[in-house]
Protein backbone atom coordinates (compact mmCIF):
# COMPACT_ATOMS: atom_id res chain seq x y z
CA UNK A 1 0.00 0.00 0.00
CA UNK A 2 1.58 3.40 -1.47
CA UNK A 3 1.80 6.67 0.97
CA UNK A 4 -0.98 8.77 0.58
CA UNK A 5 -0.23 12.04 2.01
CA UNK A 6 -1.97 15.41 2.42
CA UNK A 7 -1.45 17.86 -0.78
CA UNK A 8 0.56 21.27 -0.36
CA UNK A 9 -1.74 24.37 -0.80
CA UNK A 10 -2.92 25.27 -4.03
CA UNK A 11 -5.48 28.25 -3.89
CA UNK A 12 -9.06 28.89 -4.69
CA UNK A 13 -11.54 27.69 -7.46
CA UNK A 14 -14.80 26.91 -8.38
CA UNK A 15 -16.70 23.95 -9.72
CA UNK A 16 -16.44 23.41 -13.21
CA UNK A 17 -19.97 23.00 -13.08
CA UNK A 18 -22.38 21.82 -16.37
CA UNK A 19 -25.30 23.49 -15.65
CA UNK A 20 -24.18 26.96 -16.02
CA UNK A 21 -21.60 26.49 -18.41
CA UNK A 22 -23.78 28.15 -21.08
CA UNK A 23 -23.65 31.54 -19.70
CA UNK A 24 -20.72 31.66 -16.81
CA UNK A 25 -17.07 32.26 -18.35
CA UNK A 26 -14.86 29.78 -16.51
CA UNK A 27 -12.31 29.86 -19.02
CA UNK A 28 -11.74 33.34 -18.22
CA UNK A 29 -12.15 33.18 -14.43
CA UNK A 30 -9.02 33.88 -12.85
CA UNK A 31 -8.63 31.37 -10.79
CA UNK A 32 -6.38 28.59 -9.79
CA UNK A 33 -8.31 25.61 -10.16
CA UNK A 34 -11.65 23.82 -11.04
CA UNK A 35 -13.49 21.53 -9.63
CA UNK A 36 -14.12 18.63 -12.27
CA UNK A 37 -17.23 16.48 -11.58
CA UNK A 38 -16.58 12.89 -12.34
CA UNK A 39 -19.73 11.63 -13.60
CA UNK A 40 -20.63 14.50 -16.03
CA UNK A 41 -17.68 13.43 -18.07
CA UNK A 42 -17.83 9.93 -17.64
CA UNK A 43 -19.04 7.55 -20.15
CA UNK A 44 -22.25 5.32 -18.77
CA UNK A 45 -21.03 2.60 -17.07
CA UNK A 46 -22.79 0.11 -19.90
CA UNK A 47 -20.99 0.47 -22.56
CA UNK A 48 -17.28 0.13 -23.44
CA UNK A 49 -15.60 4.17 -22.93
CA UNK A 50 -14.74 5.38 -19.83
CA UNK A 51 -14.95 9.26 -20.51
CA UNK A 52 -17.71 10.65 -23.25
CA UNK A 53 -16.89 11.04 -26.10
CA UNK A 54 -15.25 14.53 -27.29
CA UNK A 55 -14.35 15.42 -23.81
CA UNK A 56 -11.04 14.57 -23.44
CA UNK A 57 -9.56 17.25 -25.70
CA UNK A 58 -11.67 19.47 -23.43
CA UNK A 59 -10.47 18.94 -20.07
CA UNK A 60 -7.01 18.66 -21.74
CA UNK A 61 -7.25 22.40 -22.80
CA UNK A 62 -8.33 23.11 -19.43
CA UNK A 63 -5.99 21.33 -17.63
CA UNK A 64 -3.62 23.72 -19.57
CA UNK A 65 -4.78 26.68 -17.53
CA UNK A 66 -5.94 25.23 -14.21
CA UNK A 67 -5.60 22.49 -12.18
CA UNK A 68 -8.19 20.20 -12.06
CA UNK A 69 -9.59 18.92 -9.33
CA UNK A 70 -11.43 15.55 -9.31
CA UNK A 71 -15.03 15.55 -7.61
CA UNK A 72 -17.20 12.81 -7.53
CA UNK A 73 -21.22 12.63 -6.49
CA UNK A 74 -22.01 9.08 -7.32
CA UNK A 75 -19.49 6.91 -6.91
CA UNK A 76 -20.92 4.70 -4.48
CA UNK A 77 -18.14 4.55 -2.24
CA UNK A 78 -20.20 3.50 1.01
CA UNK A 79 -23.01 1.55 -0.80
CA UNK A 80 -22.96 -2.03 -0.27
CA UNK A 81 -21.99 -3.48 -3.56
CA UNK A 82 -18.85 -4.79 -4.60
CA UNK A 83 -16.62 -2.25 -4.41
CA UNK A 84 -14.90 -3.49 -7.71
CA UNK A 85 -18.04 -2.88 -9.28
CA UNK A 86 -18.82 0.34 -8.41
CA UNK A 87 -18.27 3.88 -10.36
CA UNK A 88 -15.71 4.81 -8.23
CA UNK A 89 -13.57 2.12 -8.96
CA UNK A 90 -14.34 1.57 -12.64
CA UNK A 91 -15.09 4.76 -14.09
CA UNK A 92 -13.94 7.41 -11.52
CA UNK A 93 -10.26 5.81 -10.38
CA UNK A 94 -9.20 6.07 -14.30
CA UNK A 95 -11.03 9.88 -14.79
CA UNK A 96 -9.17 11.41 -11.84
CA UNK A 97 -5.40 10.06 -13.25
CA UNK A 98 -6.40 11.37 -16.58
CA UNK A 99 -6.82 14.96 -15.72
CA UNK A 100 -3.45 14.31 -13.03
CA UNK A 101 -6.29 15.66 -9.67
CA UNK A 102 -3.97 15.66 -6.90
CA UNK A 103 -6.67 14.02 -5.01
CA UNK A 104 -10.36 12.97 -5.76
CA UNK A 105 -13.74 13.62 -2.74
CA UNK A 106 -17.14 12.37 -2.95
CA UNK A 107 -19.83 12.39 -0.18
CA UNK A 108 -21.12 10.48 2.88
CA UNK A 109 -24.04 8.78 1.15
CA UNK A 110 -25.28 5.63 0.11
CA UNK A 111 -25.67 4.47 -3.31
CA UNK A 112 -25.60 0.83 -5.21
CA UNK A 113 -25.80 0.65 -9.13
CA UNK A 114 -27.63 4.64 -8.69
CA UNK A 115 -27.57 8.20 -8.96
CA UNK A 116 -30.25 10.04 -7.88
CA UNK A 117 -31.35 8.23 -4.77
CA UNK A 118 -27.67 9.17 -3.44
CA UNK A 119 -28.74 12.72 -2.66
CA UNK A 120 -31.78 11.11 -0.27
CA UNK A 121 -29.75 9.00 1.49
CA UNK A 122 -27.39 9.94 4.13
CA UNK A 123 -25.09 7.70 5.73
CA UNK A 124 -26.22 6.41 9.33
CA UNK A 125 -23.90 7.58 11.71
CA UNK A 126 -22.97 4.11 14.03
CA UNK A 127 -20.46 2.34 15.47
CA UNK A 128 -20.46 -0.71 12.77
CA UNK A 129 -20.80 2.33 10.32
CA UNK A 130 -17.82 3.73 10.91
CA UNK A 131 -15.61 0.34 10.61
CA UNK A 132 -17.48 -0.91 7.43
CA UNK A 133 -17.02 2.51 5.70
CA UNK A 134 -13.81 3.16 7.00
CA UNK A 135 -12.38 -0.07 5.86
CA UNK A 136 -14.29 0.22 2.10
CA UNK A 137 -12.61 3.90 2.14
CA UNK A 138 -8.98 2.35 2.51
CA UNK A 139 -9.01 0.40 -0.16
CA UNK A 140 -10.52 2.76 -2.30
CA UNK A 141 -7.94 5.37 -1.71
CA UNK A 142 -5.34 2.48 -2.46
CA UNK A 143 -7.23 1.63 -5.93
CA UNK A 144 -7.43 5.47 -6.65
CA UNK A 145 -3.69 5.52 -5.60
CA UNK A 146 -4.19 9.33 -4.62
CA UNK A 147 -6.09 10.95 -1.26
CA UNK A 148 -9.53 10.16 -1.19
CA UNK A 149 -11.28 12.78 1.24
CA UNK A 150 -14.98 12.58 2.31
CA UNK A 151 -17.53 15.55 1.65
CA UNK A 152 -20.10 15.80 4.80
CA UNK A 153 -23.57 16.04 3.46
CA UNK A 154 -26.17 18.40 4.03
CA UNK A 155 -29.60 16.62 4.51
CA UNK A 156 -33.23 16.85 5.72
CA UNK A 157 -33.01 14.50 7.99
CA UNK A 158 -30.55 11.94 9.86
CA UNK A 159 -30.18 8.26 8.28
CA UNK A 160 -32.16 6.56 11.35
CA UNK A 161 -30.30 4.38 13.70
CA UNK A 162 -27.61 7.25 14.62
CA UNK A 163 -25.01 6.71 17.51
CA UNK A 164 -23.24 9.53 17.35
CA UNK A 165 -22.85 13.29 15.72
CA UNK A 166 -22.36 13.40 12.24
CA UNK A 167 -18.30 15.53 13.25
CA UNK A 168 -17.97 12.75 15.59
CA UNK A 169 -18.48 9.81 13.00
CA UNK A 170 -16.32 11.58 10.17
CA UNK A 171 -13.83 12.43 12.53
CA UNK A 172 -13.82 8.36 13.52
CA UNK A 173 -14.12 7.57 10.20
CA UNK A 174 -10.64 9.29 8.58
CA UNK A 175 -9.14 7.95 11.84
CA UNK A 176 -9.68 4.43 11.26
CA UNK A 177 -9.11 4.81 6.82
CA UNK A 178 -6.87 7.12 7.20
CA UNK A 179 -8.41 8.93 4.45
CA UNK A 180 -8.98 12.39 4.40
CA UNK A 181 -11.77 15.19 4.70
CA UNK A 182 -13.36 17.10 1.65
CA UNK A 183 -15.13 20.18 4.62
CA UNK A 184 -18.25 21.53 2.56
CA UNK A 185 -18.72 24.47 4.98
CA UNK A 186 -22.14 25.20 3.18
CA UNK A 187 -23.78 21.75 4.72
CA UNK A 188 -22.65 22.26 8.40
CA UNK A 189 -24.45 25.07 8.52
CA UNK A 190 -27.64 24.24 6.24
CA UNK A 191 -27.79 21.13 8.52
CA UNK A 192 -27.29 23.39 11.55
CA UNK A 193 -30.22 25.67 10.42
CA UNK A 194 -32.51 22.99 9.61
CA UNK A 195 -31.93 20.03 12.22
CA UNK A 196 -32.24 19.70 15.80
CA UNK A 197 -28.99 18.88 17.73
CA UNK A 198 -26.49 19.72 15.09
CA UNK A 199 -24.24 21.97 16.64
CA UNK A 200 -22.56 24.39 14.01
CA UNK A 201 -20.06 25.82 16.95
CA UNK A 202 -18.40 22.47 18.18
CA UNK A 203 -18.07 21.05 14.16
CA UNK A 204 -14.42 22.74 13.97
CA UNK A 205 -13.60 21.29 17.52
CA UNK A 206 -14.16 18.02 16.81
CA UNK A 207 -13.08 17.04 13.69
CA UNK A 208 -8.84 16.56 12.97
CA UNK A 209 -8.64 19.58 11.15
CA UNK A 210 -4.93 18.54 9.55
CA UNK A 211 -7.07 16.37 7.92
CA UNK A 212 -9.17 19.07 5.70
CA UNK A 213 -7.86 18.83 2.60
CA UNK A 214 -10.24 20.80 0.56
CA UNK A 215 -13.63 23.55 1.08
CA UNK A 216 -16.75 24.02 -0.24
CA UNK A 217 -18.13 27.15 -0.17
CA UNK A 218 -21.65 28.10 -1.13
CA UNK A 219 -25.10 29.25 -0.77
CA UNK A 220 -28.55 27.94 -0.52
CA UNK A 221 -32.36 29.19 -0.32
CA UNK A 222 -35.51 29.21 1.75
CA UNK A 223 -38.47 27.04 0.64
CA UNK A 224 -41.45 26.30 2.78
CA UNK A 225 -40.02 26.84 6.11
CA UNK A 226 -36.58 24.61 5.10
CA UNK A 227 -32.99 26.04 4.38
CA UNK A 228 -32.19 24.07 1.32
CA UNK A 229 -28.93 23.72 -0.39
CA UNK A 230 -29.25 24.50 -3.90
CA UNK A 231 -26.06 26.18 -4.77
CA UNK A 232 -28.35 29.02 -5.88
CA UNK A 233 -27.27 32.67 -4.52
CA UNK A 234 -24.31 34.15 -2.89
CA UNK A 235 -22.70 32.72 0.25
CA UNK A 236 -24.09 33.44 3.10
CA UNK A 237 -22.26 35.03 6.27
CA UNK A 238 -22.46 32.55 8.56
CA UNK A 239 -20.30 30.27 6.42
CA UNK A 240 -18.12 32.94 5.72
CA UNK A 241 -17.71 33.23 9.07
CA UNK A 242 -16.53 29.71 9.48
CA UNK A 243 -14.38 29.75 6.49
CA UNK A 244 -12.38 32.48 8.34
CA UNK A 245 -12.56 30.01 11.39
CA UNK A 246 -11.33 27.36 9.63
CA UNK A 247 -8.20 29.12 7.76
CA UNK A 248 -6.75 30.62 11.11
CA UNK A 249 -6.85 26.74 12.50
CA UNK A 250 -5.83 24.84 9.45
CA UNK A 251 -4.35 24.77 6.24
CA UNK A 252 -6.51 22.99 3.24
CA UNK A 253 -5.23 22.34 -0.03
CA UNK A 254 -8.39 24.42 -2.17
CA UNK A 255 -11.17 26.41 -1.41
CA UNK A 256 -13.65 25.71 -4.45
CA UNK A 257 -16.94 27.58 -4.89
CA UNK A 258 -20.14 25.81 -6.20
CA UNK A 259 -23.10 26.87 -8.03
CA UNK A 260 -25.89 25.31 -10.22
CA UNK A 261 -29.08 25.11 -11.95
CA UNK A 262 -32.16 23.27 -10.55
CA UNK A 263 -30.39 19.89 -10.18
CA UNK A 264 -32.76 19.01 -7.35
CA UNK A 265 -36.05 20.30 -6.67
CA UNK A 266 -38.23 23.27 -9.10
CA UNK A 267 -38.21 25.88 -6.35
CA UNK A 268 -34.45 26.00 -6.82
CA UNK A 269 -33.77 30.19 -8.14
CA UNK A 270 -32.67 29.33 -11.78
CA UNK A 271 -29.43 31.40 -11.80
CA UNK A 272 -28.38 33.31 -15.04
CA UNK A 273 -25.78 35.96 -16.52
CA UNK A 274 -27.42 38.57 -13.99
CA UNK A 275 -25.55 36.33 -11.65
CA UNK A 276 -22.13 36.37 -12.95
CA UNK A 277 -21.13 39.40 -11.00
CA UNK A 278 -22.27 37.74 -7.47
CA UNK A 279 -20.28 34.54 -8.36
CA UNK A 280 -17.34 36.54 -9.15
CA UNK A 281 -18.03 38.62 -5.89
CA UNK A 282 -17.80 35.37 -3.99
CA UNK A 283 -15.10 34.00 -5.75
CA UNK A 284 -12.65 37.23 -4.69
CA UNK A 285 -13.96 37.31 -1.17
CA UNK A 286 -12.72 33.60 -0.74
CA UNK A 287 -9.50 34.49 -2.73
CA UNK A 288 -8.47 37.85 -0.39
CA UNK A 289 -9.55 35.26 2.94
CA UNK A 290 -6.99 32.62 1.53
CA UNK A 291 -4.31 34.97 0.71
CA UNK A 292 -4.28 36.94 3.86
CA UNK A 293 -4.82 33.17 5.95
CA UNK A 294 -1.85 32.09 3.80
CA UNK A 295 0.43 35.27 4.42
CA UNK A 296 0.05 34.92 8.16
CA UNK A 297 1.08 31.86 8.06
CA UNK A 298 3.57 32.73 6.11
CA UNK A 299 4.82 34.87 8.33
CA UNK A 300 4.39 33.21 11.31
CA UNK A 301 6.98 30.58 10.52
CA UNK B 1 -30.72 -0.50 13.20
CA UNK B 2 -28.75 -2.40 10.70
CA UNK B 3 -27.41 0.35 8.38
CA UNK B 4 -28.05 -1.78 5.29
CA UNK B 5 -31.91 -2.94 5.98
CA UNK B 6 -32.12 0.58 6.82
CA UNK B 7 -31.04 1.88 3.32
CA UNK B 8 -32.98 -1.07 1.40
CA UNK B 9 -36.17 -0.22 3.09
CA UNK B 10 -35.30 3.51 2.50
CA UNK B 11 -35.15 2.38 -1.18
CA UNK B 12 -37.83 0.89 -1.34
CA UNK B 13 -39.77 4.36 0.07
CA UNK B 14 -38.10 6.52 -2.30
CA UNK B 15 -39.49 4.25 -5.41
CA UNK B 16 -43.37 3.06 -3.74
CA UNK B 17 -45.57 5.97 -4.30
CA UNK B 18 -48.20 3.74 -2.51
CA UNK B 19 -46.28 3.48 0.30
CA UNK B 20 -45.70 6.73 0.65
CA UNK B 21 -49.20 7.58 0.48
CA UNK B 22 -49.62 5.04 3.28
CA UNK B 23 -47.35 6.66 5.42
CA UNK B 24 -48.65 10.34 4.94
CA UNK B 25 -51.66 9.06 5.25
CA UNK B 26 -51.30 6.92 8.78
CA UNK B 27 -48.00 9.06 10.53
CA UNK B 28 -48.24 7.95 14.27
CA UNK B 29 -50.25 4.78 13.88
CA UNK B 30 -48.55 2.40 11.24
CA UNK B 31 -49.12 -0.85 12.90
CA UNK B 32 -51.22 -3.25 10.97
CA UNK B 33 -50.79 -1.05 7.85
CA UNK B 34 -47.79 -2.21 6.29
CA UNK B 35 -47.99 -5.39 5.01
CA UNK B 36 -45.07 -7.79 3.18
CA UNK B 37 -42.51 -5.92 5.25
CA UNK B 38 -40.19 -7.42 8.39
CA UNK B 39 -40.56 -6.17 11.85
CA UNK B 40 -36.85 -4.69 11.36
CA UNK B 41 -37.97 -3.01 8.26
CA UNK B 42 -41.06 -2.10 9.68
CA UNK B 43 -39.02 -0.23 12.28
CA UNK B 44 -37.01 1.55 9.46
CA UNK B 45 -40.47 2.67 7.89
CA UNK B 46 -41.80 3.56 11.35
CA UNK B 47 -38.46 6.41 11.78
CA UNK B 48 -39.28 7.82 8.88
CA UNK B 49 -43.21 8.20 8.86
CA UNK B 50 -41.98 10.24 12.43
CA UNK B 51 -40.15 12.52 10.38
CA UNK B 52 -42.10 12.35 7.21
CA UNK B 53 -42.52 16.66 7.03
CA UNK B 54 -38.86 16.15 6.23
CA UNK B 55 -38.54 13.02 4.88
CA UNK B 56 -40.75 14.04 2.22
CA UNK B 57 -38.22 16.32 0.90
CA UNK B 58 -36.20 13.28 0.11
CA UNK B 59 -38.57 11.83 -2.12
CA UNK B 60 -39.50 15.27 -3.85
CA UNK B 61 -36.00 15.56 -5.00
CA UNK B 62 -35.55 11.87 -5.88
CA UNK B 63 -38.57 12.49 -8.31
CA UNK B 64 -37.34 15.82 -9.62
CA UNK B 65 -33.96 14.63 -10.12
CA UNK B 66 -35.31 10.99 -12.14
CA UNK B 67 -37.56 13.02 -14.42
CA UNK B 68 -34.50 15.11 -15.59
CA UNK B 69 -33.32 12.07 -16.04
CA UNK B 70 -35.23 10.77 -18.66
CA UNK B 71 -34.16 13.61 -20.98
CA UNK B 72 -30.50 13.14 -19.84
CA UNK B 73 -31.05 9.41 -20.97
CA UNK B 74 -32.34 10.18 -24.18
CA UNK B 75 -29.60 13.17 -24.82
CA UNK B 76 -27.25 9.95 -24.48
CA UNK B 77 -28.13 7.61 -26.43
CA UNK B 78 -30.55 9.30 -28.66
CA UNK B 79 -29.99 12.91 -28.98
CA UNK B 80 -31.52 13.42 -32.57
CA UNK B 81 -34.67 11.43 -31.49
CA UNK B 82 -34.70 13.96 -28.48
CA UNK B 83 -34.15 17.12 -30.81
CA UNK B 84 -36.88 16.04 -32.86
CA UNK B 85 -39.37 15.02 -30.05
CA UNK B 86 -38.37 18.38 -28.76
CA UNK B 87 -39.08 20.04 -32.04
CA UNK B 88 -42.31 18.37 -32.13
CA UNK B 89 -42.93 20.50 -28.53
CA UNK B 90 -44.03 16.88 -26.65
CA UNK B 91 -44.73 17.48 -23.14
CA UNK B 92 -40.98 15.60 -22.22
CA UNK B 93 -41.33 15.93 -18.22
CA UNK B 94 -44.78 14.40 -18.73
CA UNK B 95 -43.74 11.54 -20.58
CA UNK B 96 -41.04 10.98 -18.23
CA UNK B 97 -43.61 10.20 -15.22
CA UNK B 98 -45.61 8.24 -16.83
CA UNK B 99 -42.37 5.95 -17.97
CA UNK B 100 -41.01 6.47 -14.63
CA UNK B 101 -44.77 5.18 -12.98
CA UNK B 102 -44.33 2.42 -15.38
CA UNK B 103 -40.84 1.27 -14.09
CA UNK B 104 -41.78 2.05 -10.02
CA UNK B 105 -39.26 5.50 -9.89
CA UNK B 106 -36.32 3.10 -10.65
CA UNK B 107 -32.71 4.44 -10.34
CA UNK B 108 -30.76 3.54 -13.46
CA UNK B 109 -27.77 5.01 -12.44
CA UNK B 110 -24.63 5.17 -14.42
CA UNK B 111 -26.18 2.49 -16.75
CA UNK B 112 -27.36 5.27 -18.80
CA UNK B 113 -27.29 3.06 -22.11
CA UNK B 114 -29.70 0.52 -20.60
CA UNK B 115 -31.72 3.22 -19.00
CA UNK B 116 -32.14 5.07 -22.98
CA UNK B 117 -33.11 1.67 -24.43
CA UNK B 118 -35.85 1.28 -22.00
CA UNK B 119 -37.22 4.52 -22.87
CA UNK B 120 -36.92 3.63 -26.51
CA UNK B 121 -39.00 0.79 -26.12
CA UNK B 122 -41.44 2.14 -24.05
CA UNK B 123 -41.92 5.26 -26.37
CA UNK B 124 -42.66 2.83 -29.55
CA UNK B 125 -44.88 1.24 -27.48
CA UNK B 126 -46.85 3.94 -26.37
CA UNK B 127 -46.94 5.27 -29.80
CA UNK B 128 -50.41 5.94 -30.03
CA UNK B 129 -51.01 7.30 -26.59
CA UNK B 130 -48.27 9.49 -26.84
CA UNK B 131 -49.01 10.79 -30.58
CA UNK B 132 -46.04 10.37 -31.97
CA UNK B 133 -45.81 10.34 -35.57
CA UNK B 134 -44.12 6.93 -37.98
CA UNK B 135 -40.93 8.82 -38.74
CA UNK B 136 -40.15 9.76 -35.44
CA UNK B 137 -40.42 6.05 -34.51
CA UNK B 138 -38.40 5.21 -37.33
CA UNK B 139 -35.55 7.74 -35.60
CA UNK B 140 -36.02 5.73 -32.50
CA UNK B 141 -35.32 2.75 -33.90
CA UNK B 142 -32.34 3.85 -35.50
CA UNK B 143 -30.53 5.25 -32.31
CA UNK B 144 -31.56 2.17 -30.68
CA UNK B 145 -29.16 0.15 -32.95
CA UNK B 146 -26.22 2.61 -31.66
CA UNK B 147 -27.60 2.20 -28.31
CA UNK B 148 -27.48 -1.71 -28.86
CA UNK B 149 -23.86 -1.30 -30.37
CA UNK B 150 -22.40 0.33 -27.15
CA UNK B 151 -24.41 -2.17 -25.25
CA UNK B 152 -22.92 -5.03 -27.56
CA UNK B 153 -19.13 -3.29 -26.79
CA UNK B 154 -19.94 -3.45 -22.90
CA UNK B 155 -17.46 -5.43 -21.98
CA UNK B 156 -14.60 -4.57 -25.19
CA UNK B 157 -14.64 -5.80 -28.45
CA UNK B 158 -15.40 -9.61 -28.56
CA UNK B 159 -12.06 -11.48 -29.98
CA UNK B 160 -11.93 -12.41 -33.96
CA UNK B 161 -12.77 -15.75 -34.62
CA UNK B 162 -9.40 -18.02 -34.12
CA UNK B 163 -10.76 -20.72 -36.51
CA UNK B 164 -12.07 -18.67 -39.43
CA UNK B 165 -10.04 -18.31 -43.02
CA UNK B 166 -12.07 -15.80 -44.47
CA UNK B 167 -10.08 -12.98 -45.78
CA UNK B 168 -12.29 -10.52 -44.33
CA UNK B 169 -14.07 -10.43 -40.67
CA UNK B 170 -16.23 -8.29 -38.78
CA UNK B 171 -14.80 -5.27 -36.52
CA UNK B 172 -18.10 -6.24 -34.48
CA UNK B 173 -18.00 -2.30 -33.91
CA UNK B 174 -21.09 -1.77 -35.83
CA UNK B 175 -25.13 -2.66 -36.87
CA UNK B 176 -27.53 -1.86 -39.90
CA UNK B 177 -30.41 -0.33 -39.71
CA UNK B 178 -32.61 -0.60 -42.38
CA UNK B 179 -35.76 2.41 -42.15
CA UNK B 180 -38.36 2.94 -43.08
CA UNK B 181 -38.08 6.63 -43.83
CA UNK B 182 -35.61 8.78 -45.76
CA UNK B 183 -34.24 9.40 -42.34
CA UNK B 184 -31.10 11.41 -44.26
CA UNK B 185 -33.11 14.20 -44.63
CA UNK B 186 -32.97 15.36 -41.15
CA UNK B 187 -29.85 13.22 -40.49
CA UNK B 188 -28.45 16.01 -43.31
CA UNK B 189 -30.08 18.67 -41.86
CA UNK B 190 -30.40 18.72 -38.28
CA UNK B 191 -32.54 22.23 -38.16
CA UNK B 192 -35.08 19.67 -39.60
CA UNK B 193 -35.30 17.14 -37.32
CA UNK B 194 -39.03 16.56 -36.47
CA UNK B 195 -40.47 19.66 -38.37
CA UNK B 196 -40.34 18.26 -42.02
CA UNK B 197 -42.50 15.45 -43.45
CA UNK B 198 -40.68 12.58 -44.41
CA UNK B 199 -41.02 10.35 -47.87
CA UNK B 200 -41.62 6.50 -46.95
CA UNK B 201 -38.83 5.70 -48.54
CA UNK B 202 -36.29 2.44 -47.36
CA UNK B 203 -32.86 3.46 -46.61
CA UNK B 204 -29.44 1.90 -45.30
CA UNK B 205 -27.65 2.57 -42.53
CA UNK B 206 -23.98 1.51 -40.91
CA UNK B 207 -24.23 2.36 -37.43
CA UNK B 208 -20.44 2.67 -36.76
CA UNK B 209 -17.82 3.04 -33.84
CA UNK B 210 -14.83 3.69 -35.89
CA UNK B 211 -12.58 3.79 -32.77
CA UNK B 212 -13.14 2.35 -29.07
CA UNK B 213 -12.89 5.73 -27.53
CA UNK B 214 -14.87 7.63 -30.59
CA UNK B 215 -18.83 8.69 -30.73
CA UNK B 216 -20.79 6.47 -33.24
CA UNK B 217 -21.46 7.80 -36.54
CA UNK B 218 -24.42 7.13 -39.23
CA UNK B 219 -23.51 6.33 -42.92
CA UNK B 220 -25.98 5.29 -46.08
CA UNK B 221 -24.86 2.20 -47.26
CA UNK B 222 -25.69 0.35 -50.55
CA UNK B 223 -27.27 -3.43 -50.24
CA UNK B 224 -24.00 -4.35 -51.51
CA UNK B 225 -22.40 -3.25 -48.16
CA UNK B 226 -24.97 -5.27 -46.22
CA UNK B 227 -23.87 -8.39 -48.17
CA UNK B 228 -20.87 -7.90 -47.43
CA UNK B 229 -21.49 -7.28 -43.76
CA UNK B 230 -23.47 -10.13 -43.12
CA UNK B 231 -21.50 -12.64 -45.12
CA UNK B 232 -17.61 -11.45 -45.09
CA UNK B 233 -16.22 -12.39 -48.14
CA UNK B 234 -13.64 -15.39 -47.64
CA UNK B 235 -11.24 -15.16 -50.72
CA UNK B 236 -10.96 -11.40 -51.54
CA UNK B 237 -9.97 -12.62 -54.87
CA UNK B 238 -13.15 -13.83 -56.24
CA UNK B 239 -14.57 -10.61 -55.71
CA UNK B 240 -15.19 -7.88 -58.73
CA UNK B 241 -14.06 -4.39 -59.00
CA UNK B 242 -16.86 -2.30 -57.55
CA UNK B 243 -17.08 -4.92 -54.57
CA UNK B 244 -13.50 -4.40 -53.93
CA UNK B 245 -14.25 -0.60 -54.01
CA UNK B 246 -17.68 -1.17 -51.84
CA UNK B 247 -15.01 -3.97 -49.24
CA UNK B 248 -12.25 -0.79 -48.88
CA UNK B 249 -15.07 1.74 -48.20
CA UNK B 250 -16.45 -0.80 -45.10
CA UNK B 251 -13.14 -1.22 -44.14
CA UNK B 252 -12.06 2.35 -43.90
CA UNK B 253 -15.61 2.96 -41.79
CA UNK B 254 -14.58 -0.15 -39.15
CA UNK B 255 -17.24 -2.36 -40.13
CA UNK B 256 -14.93 -4.71 -41.49
CA UNK B 257 -11.51 -5.68 -41.05
CA UNK B 258 -8.34 -7.98 -43.04
CA UNK B 259 -7.96 -10.60 -40.71
CA UNK B 260 -4.75 -9.68 -38.76
CA UNK B 261 -2.73 -12.67 -39.64
CA UNK B 262 -4.03 -12.41 -43.12
CA UNK B 263 -2.68 -8.93 -44.47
Amino acid sequence: MAMITKPSPIGVGIQYNPEILDWFPFESLKVDLLEILLDNIMAPMDGPQIIKPGLADLISKLGENFTLLAHSNYGCDFGFSPLETTSAVQRHAPLAKMINSPWVANHCFYGDNSWLDIWSSPIQFSNDEIVRCADRAAQLQDIYGMPLAHENAAYYLPCPGAEMKEAEFMAKLVERSDTFLHLDLHNIYTNSVNLANYDLKDYLDTIPLDKVIAVHLAGGSWAEGIYHDWHDSQVPEPVWDLYEELMQRATPAAIILEYQGQAHHELTRVMGEQDENMITTDVKRAQAIWDRAMANKKGAK
Amino acid sequence: MKAQIVWNTWRRILRDETLQATILANKGNLSGKLEGFSAAEIEVIEAYADDYDQAKWFVENYQFRLVNSFINALETGAPLSLRALMAKQVDLPEFSKKFLRDHEWRDYGPYVYSYCKDVIIWLTKEQQALNLDDAIIDLLALEEKSVDLYLSLRDGVPSDDKATTADIVTTNMSMVYQSKHRLSDWLRRKSDLGKTELDTVCENYLVVLPTLTARHKYSLINKRSIELITTPPQDCNQLDTPSLQVLDKLISLNALKRREDHA
